[in-house]
């Protein structure tokens, strides 16, 4: 698995869509930075940034080079190496190339600024863990689509319908809950529904700490007083490690009965 | 050796192999001929545990595809498409390859033979199809093993370099070692050839030496005699 890693990693480090998505990040970075110059504004404004561009860009670019695995993988196989070995190779030089460039793009900008030295230290911090924590998600859900449809586009559509789902759809089912049901205690189905869609569990964790519980009123503060405490960050954990479990172990799944 | 026992592959409803029986035991040169779709690619795939037979089993030296890798230490396999990851450099994918199966006893041999050492440090994306089939088959043959399994070797090469594979595969069946090959060009079969196996319809429809193919449809080549058989068969089919 270690040279699987390691080849993979320098094949997607050379990769010129990697390293788009780390200008990408760098360029937008900078330049908010740049604009409003505050930390805490700019890690607010980060933070949609981190909760929907890095899940769709995982999406997309595990997508591509999923499906640019499937054209040789074969030749990967046909040698003395075990298939649980080569597809968990890739999955983690794909996280790991995705996070390198989210690191570098996000926070040189950050560090230049001297954000170590504010106090928006911590919040920062908390924004690249989530930012991390996606890229291993969606990551594991890109490859989980690319074994499971052998069509390039269709897979491409599959990927792109689960981000919208995650990012924007979920939101929106969500509110429309809340509203039909508003005569009715809805923490509990709030808390539970909110752990069922990982970019949720990011926001939380973001809003929970990064202060903005008090922007988002009774909302935020039943997210602050929940998810705020050290149970509640255990919570946080533990959703995050289904999410991270789940598809790299359909993934697997998959891989392990697939025709090559 | 290669001992193949009732085995059976289906894509969906489209059954590629049916109950197929065979064994090949001594060295020489194998050719697995048969139409597009035949199943030929897909034999190959099953004998390297890339593809998962719906029943029966294939034994490489006496270990079973389905459950060991350890055989695949014995076997050099060669895809029938040249693809490799587009962002490393041919020596890399080189080091890459010895890493998965251990130090190549002729490697640098291999690199000669196929004029390869000028593209040694250029990205394989870069590099000409016939150049990437090169690539393919130093990664292949630069492992001193008793079994190949070649699919479509020629494809892209030049002829300067068809002429030196056909020889070079020769020289490796006088050392004793076992070449099975899969093409769509008659005359390397007639030229280099031991035995065929020919697939159709999911079964193995005719297995004998290159002289039996061509007497048994009465044909001044291998060619000739596939095309009749083709053709035969396609008649019986309109009756």
């Amino acid at each position: 698995m270690r040279k699987i890693l390691q080849y993979g990693f320098i094949d997607l480090l050379r990769s010129k869509w990697m390293m788009g998505y780390g200008i990408v990040f760098f360029c937008l970075t900078s330049t908010i930075l740049y604009l409003i110059g505050d930390f805490k504004q700019v890690i607010i404004s980060m933070m949609y940034l981190v909760l929907y561009l890095i899940p769709l860009l995982s999406v997309i670019l595990g997508i591509m080079y999923g499906y640019q695995i499937r054209e040789y993988i074969a030749w990967v196989l046909s040698h003395p190496v075990s298939r649980k070995n080569v597809f968990m190779g890739y999955y983690l030089s794909l996280s790991l190339v995705l996070i390198i460039y989210f690191l570098i793009g996000m926070g040189i900008p950050f560090l230049i600024a001297g954000v170590l030295h504010s106090t928006s230290a911590d919040a920062f911090a908390f924004l690249l863990i989530a930012g991390i924590v996606l890229c291993f998600i969606f990551s594991g859900i890109a490859l989980w689509v690319v074994f499971g449809f052998d069509h390039k586009l269709l897979g491409l559509g599959m990927g792109l319908l689960i981000w919208l789902g995650m990012a924007v759809l979920y939101d929106v089912f969500f509110l429309i809950a809340v509203i039909a049901y508003q005569d009715y205690p809805l923490e509990i189905f709030a808390i539970v529904a909110s752990m069922l869609n990982p970019v949720d569990l990011s926001r939380i964790l973001l809003i929970a700490h990064l202060d903005l519980s008090a922007l988002l009123g009774y909302t935020g503060a039943v997210i602050k007083s929940f998810f705020g405490t050290n149970g509640g960050l255990i919570w946080i954990c533990a959703g995050y490690l289904i999410w991270l479990i789940i598809p790299v172990w359909r993934y697997m799944h998959i891989t392990s009965k697939k025709d090559f | 050796m290669i001992e193949i026992k009732n085995l059976s592959k289906a894509y969906k409803k489209r059954k590629v192999l049916h109950h197929i029986d065979a064994t090949i035991s001594n060295p020489g040169i194998y050719a697995v001929l048969g139409p597009n779709g035949s199943g030929k690619t897909t034999l190959m795939k099953i004998c390297m545990g890339l593809v998962l037979p719906d029943e029966g089993d294939v034994y490489i030296y006496r270990e079973s595809v389905r459950a060991s890798i350890q055989y695949r230490r014995m076997v050099s396999y060669l895809p029938q498409i040249a693809r490799f990851p587009d962002n490393l450099k041919v020596k890399e994918l080189l080091q890459l390859t010895e890493h998965l199966r251990g130090k190549a006893q002729r490697k640098e041999m291999l690199m000669e033979l196929l004029d390869l050492d000028p593209y040694m440090d250029q990205l394989f994306r870069n590099l000409s199809g016939g150049t990437q089939q090169k690539v393919n088959l130093v990664t292949c043959l630069m492992y001193d093993v008793p079994l190949y399994l070649l699919d479509e070797p020629t494809a892209a090469l030049d002829p300067v370099t068809q002429i030196r594979l056909k020889e070079f595969i020769q020289h490796e069946r006088e050392r004793g070692k076992m070449v099975v090959l899969t093409t769509h060009v008659p005359h390397l079969v007639q030229a280099i050839a031991d035995e065929i196996f020919f697939l159709l319809y999911g079964d193995i429809y005719f297995h004998g030496s290159v002289e039996q193919l061509i007497g048994a449809y009465q044909a001044n080549d291998v060619e000739e005699a596939i095309a009749r058989l083709l053709m035969y068969e396609q008649e019986k089919v309109k009756i």
